[in-house]
């Protein structure tokens, strides 16, 4: 690790007068100090955000709900709040309950992409400056299968996918100290073009309360602290028994959360019996394109895709009920 | 005492399969035998490990731990590139930089690179960060050599398939009924590492004398010491090696690494203390590792069960150096070993690692005996049993008993889905070791006259539990509480003691332990009698109690009292093993799996690990011995692998995050049922136990795997995407 500076803010304004200066953020520092140890990254300085209160906690609105962006996980999966399902099942499958009690919400949506060339600091690849990517003629059964460009890497963030099917927003400031709020969706969008350039300080994550059946799903090789090889998040409006609105998101298979579009439109109006899913996970997995050992990946989104589906169903009904 | 030569006769083996050995060749001077008729008071019982709450409360000092006045901290620049040369190297500004005190080098230019990671050259300096700071300052060229691999699994492969049919999946091919059949099933293993949680290293203190004494994550500090005094041209008594505790090392530390010798060095130089310690990612590139291997298997057997042909292929691959071996259970009837190469390649060098050669061997061998089962329509526990000798047969019965063998075996594989959509089915394996002890082991024993007694020996404690062994034996032999006697081990000025190697320690040390104390029982005897007037041969040591004359007693304090002022002192010997009851110690395991359809996720839900190992000191210890082993074989059936990329020459997996160990939702309920008896081979008839139960358990996993699922999984190890695929390969009728 390269030496660093270090300072501990307490607003949203100083943190940004120092990022002015070349600093990086530093919320949970779990990925970020990873990096740095694995000498792919070396920030002169860290500006901690431990301190910005603004940031902090959980609150309920009457839209819905304000996530701090320094809310941890933890407290994402058992401080209660009535939060959707799927958000406690995304955070609660996070990585080891120590992670969990450091990493925060805000970190867990910006993490850096993984790959183990990329975090290979002594392996070359177009993303550290170089030439191509050795993990496409090389070891990739985790890395993506949809809509990857030049970069195959996988953004494994457990919480972007729920909440981008939930609609949520960011809120947050830009460099100039100006606040601004942009759906979730376009914010984790730009962090695929650039993984260490975030379009906003991330202050909260609005989540409206449109949806009463949420799930979120996923498939490790191991139980104990590993990542997904795909996870799915779904949520769900049913009317009068029938599927009024759907939105499902996938994990683990695309540089960034990925919207599985086709389920939207394959299952409006639909019963939601049981069987009726497989066809339409098999269906938004149909453009998938697995590097050489990536159908392993593949089969398993679908897998989760429909029990994603079929679990937020399930308490969609019963919300109704 | 009588001081001649003698012949014993003692009752060894178990309760029930039991016989008398008769010892020629026992040493008259050693103390007598303990048999299957001794009452024992303090071994064979739970007692919690002497050193447990210094472990638990973070005061028990690991040589990682050490920070002598004055230290300096070292890191090991090391090769990117897996073959080629060394063509220059400069570390005039590393040595420039303010806070730096030594450069050793490891790799001189002109000199051969054979793996990534290997060591081109070491820094000390004041802190770690001006270490790491003057590591970036060093300037190396390599000259590549294109001409490496890394996977010389590749070529092996395309040699056995060229002879071996496709092996099929499934076992319903029609064989049941057949008077004889023919099988032909290769099979492979994976590159395990080690990781122990402490990491190799040294920290190293130059002495006054021109001496060093070396605070070693070791485990062989006697070993640690000859090989390191010789790497420095040193005399062996120069170099003192301490081990208070160490934090694991499964065979891979048992001499003194590339890491010591520069630490030593750059100690040396400096003049003043160096700390080495390798960081994570040295682990998984150049401290050793567990061979991958690759196995065909040709075997007859008849519908009477019998093997009536086995000839074997294998192939291992430990690196750029080491022994890939492998072993067979060559205890079955009609098993052989096999014909055996190995094949070099640009890795780290393979290293002993917990019974090695064998979890590899095991897992094809007891995976083509179960098939050979399946297909000839027999229960693969019935055909095992007809298959081995009658200790065996008995510690399969009551290991099927304690599993419920016949009430989980699933008769209809691939076919039973149990209500929560899982597949489950079961499986078995056997194990063998040997590790009767060497005669390399002085233990010495003190009895204070406060009734305190000590016991000193210089090796190691590889985390088994050496202290807690040693103070049981002493309190046996003397009859006292154990919470009397004190242990002190792992410092070479103290008696010699073995490597934690081939599962040696505890019936190396156990005998010299014995003898220490019944030595020193005999001195406190004559001292008291003579204290007391009594004479010679009618004071006694019996439950804790100094017998006298004419009924009356002293309490063991009140007798030590009468020793005088001086200690009584008595070093034990180690003397040879004689034959025994067996020449080793078995086992056998079943593991109960769930196997997930939908993502080819195996489960493992339950083992029952029996095993025997002679006399059984500290039960507590010795299960946590075969837990451990259990779950060390969980991680080679499941999960752990070393991921290679073969077009970069690189090692992928060089963390927690890519290798994956089993946590703690892996983990199954296990149940040791450990088997007390007395091997007879020596004073205390004590076998090893740290090797033996890892040997089959990732063979009772795949076994289970194939009872549940109908297929055979010939690779490991079995993750998901494996199981997955083969499951595919089944349902789409491709064999």
């Amino acid at each position: 690790m390269k030496r660093f500076a270090y300072v501990r803010v307490e607003d949203a304004g100083t943190a940004l007068s120092w990022a002015a200066k070349g600093g990086r953020f530093k919320a949970g520092g779990l990925d970020l100090l990873d990096r740095m140890k694995r000498g792919t990254l070396a920030p002169e300085l860290l500006i901690d955000l431990a301190g910005w209160k603004e940031a902090r906690g959980i609150r309920t609105t009457e839209e819905g709900w304000s996530l701090g962006s320094l809310t941890t996980l933890a407290d994402l999966a058992e401080s209660g709040h009535g939060l959707p399902a799927g958000i406690r099942e995304a955070a609660e499958n996070t990585a080891t309950p120590q992670v969990r009690n450091r990493a925060t919400l805000g970190g867990n949506l910006c993490q850096t992409p993984r790959c183990w060339y990329f975090h290979d600091a002594e392996i070359s690849c177009a993303k550290k400056g170089g030439a191509g990517c050795p993990a496409r003629e090389g070891r990739n059964e985790g890395h993506a299968v949809l809509s990857y460009g030049e970069c195959p890497a996988v953004q494994g963030g457990n919480l972007a996918p729920i909440l981008c099917a939930l609609g949520a927003w960011a809120l947050g400031r830009e460099a100039d100290g100006a606040s601004r709020r942009m759906p979730l969706a376009d914010f984790c969008k730009a962090l695929e073009t650039d993984w260490d350039r975030a379009p906003l300080l991330l202050e909260r994550i609005e989540v409206p309360k449109t949806f009463p059946g949420t799930s979120h799903v996923e498939v490790r090789h191991r139980d104990s602290f590993d990542w997904a090889v795909a996870s799915a998040a779904v949520a769900m409006r049913l009317e009068g028994g029938r599927i009024a609105e759907v939105r499902a998101w996938l994990g683990g298979v695309a540089p960034g959360p990925w919207r599985a579009a086709s389920v939207e439109k394959d299952l409006a109006g639909l019963d939601p019996k049981p069987g009726t899913f497989r066809k339409a996970a098999e269906a938004a997995l149909r453009e998938a394109r697995p590097l050489s050992e990536g159908a392993y990946k593949v089969a398993m989104a679908r897998h989760v895709l429909e029990k994603a589906l079929e679990r937020a169903a399930a308490r969609a009904a019963e919300e109704g009920r | 005492m009588e001081e001649r030569r003698q012949d014993v006769e003692i009752r060894a083996g178990f309760e029930g399969h039991d016989r008398r050995i008769r010892s020629r060749r026992r040493n008259p001077n050693d103390a007598p035998p303990w048999s299957l008729d001794t009452k024992f008071r303090v071994l064979g019982r739970k007692h919690p490990r002497l050193d447990g709450p210094e472990k638990v409360t973070g005061t028990a000092l690991y040589p990682s731990d050490w920070r002598p006045e004055g230290l300096c901290h070292a890191v090991i620049l090391r090769s990117p590139i897996p073959r080629g040369t060394v063509a220059a190297l400069d570390t005039a500004k590393a040595e420039a930089l303010s806070g730096v005190k030594a450069v050793a080098i490891a790799t001189r230019p002109g000199r051969k690179i054979r793996y990534q990671g290997q060591e081109i050259c070491a820094i000390a300096a004041v802190d770690r960060g001006t270490a790491e700071d003057a590591l970036a300052l060093v300037e190396v060229r390599y000259e590549k050599d294109p001409d490496f691999t890394v996977l010389p699994e590749e070529d092996a492969r395309k040699e056995i398939s060229g002879i071996d049919p496709e092996p099929r999946d499934l076992a319903e091919t029609g064989d049941q009924g057949k008077e004889e059949i023919e099988l032909t099933l290769s099979f492979e293993t994976q590159v395990q590492m080690h990781h122990p949680l402490e990491a190799h290293g040294v920290t190293v203190r130059p002495t006054g004398d021109g001496g060093l004494e070396v605070w070693a994550s070791t485990q062989g500090t006697f070993m640690m010491q000859r090989s390191l005094a010789q790497a420095m041209r040193l005399p062996p008594n120069k170099v003192r090696v301490r081990t208070p505790h160490m934090g694991g090392g499964f065979g891979s530390k048992l001499t003194a690494g590339v890491e010591a010798r520069l630490c030593a060095e750059l100690a040396m130089k400096a003049r003043a203390p160096v700390r080495l310690f390798v960081d994570r990612r040295g682990e998984a590139l150049a401290v050793g590792n567990r061979p991958s291997s690759l196995h065909r298997i040709r075997a007859r057997a008849d519908r009477k069960g019998e093997i009536l042909d086995w000839e074997a292929r294998s192939f291992g691959f430990p690196g750029f150096a080491g022994s890939g071996r492998v072993a067979y259970p060559t205890f079955y009837r009609g098993v052989r070993p096999p014909r055996h190469r190995d094949i070099l390649g640009n890795t780290g060098a393979g290293r002993a690692f917990r019974a090695p050669g064998h979890p590899q061997g095991f897992f094809a061998a007891e995976s083509m005996i179960d098939e050979l089962a399946y297909r000839l329509g027999f229960d693969p526990l019935d055909f095992r049993k007809r298959n081995v000798d009658e200790i065996y047969a008995w510690q399969i019965e009551i290991g099927a008993k304690n599993f419920d063998w016949k009430g989980r075996f699933n008769r209809a594989p691939g076919r039973r889905v149990d209500p929560d959509g899982r597949l489950r089915g079961v499986g078995l394996a056997l194990t063998r070791w040997g590790g009767l002890g060497s005669s390399r082991g002085r233990v010495l024993c003190r009895i204070h006259p406060d009734g305190r007694v000590e016991v000193r020996n210089g090796a190691q404690d590889i985390g088994t539990g050496t202290r807690t062994v040693l103070a049981l034996v002493v309190a046996e032999t003397l009859g006292i509480d154990p919470s009397l006697v004190r242990c002190e081990i792992g410092d070479t000025r103290d008696g010699i003691g073995p490597g934690s190697g081939g599962s040696q320690t505890a019936a190396t040390l156990a005998p010299a332990a014995r003898h220490a104390a019944w030595l020193a029982g005999r001195e406190l005897l004559d001292r008291v009698a003579e204290e007391m007037g009594t004479g010679p041969g009618k004071v006694a040591l019996d439950a804790g109690k100094v017998t006298l004359p004419g009924g009356t007693a002293l309490s063991w304090k009140a007798a030590c009292a009468k020793i005088g002022a001086e200690p009584i002192e008595a070093m034990g010997q180690r003397y040879r093993n004689w034959r025994g009851y067996s020449r080793g110690v078995r086992g056998v395991q079943f593991a109960a799996v769930a196997v997930e359809p939908g993502t080819g996720k195996v489960k493992v839900e339950r083992v029952v690990a029996v095993q025997d190992c002679g006399k059984v000191v500290d039960r507590l210890t010795a299960e946590s011995q075969v837990i451990g082993g259990v779950i060390q074989g969980i991680g080679f059936g499941l999960y752990e692998e070393r991921v290679v990329d073969p077009k970069l020459g690189r090692v992928l997996t060089t963390d927690f995050e890519t290798y994956r160990i089993p946590g703690a939702l892996e983990m199954p309920e296990i149940t040791p049922i450990l088997l007390d008896g007395c091997n007879g081979h020596s004073n205390t008839g004590v076998a090893g136990i740290g090797e033996p139960p890892t040997i089959p358990t990732s063979a009772a996993i795949a076994n289970a795997v194939r009872n549940a699922t109908g297929v055979r999984m010939r690779a490991l190890p079995m993750t998901p995407r494996r199981v997955f695929e083969a499951l595919s390969r089944m349902r789409g009728g491709v064999q």
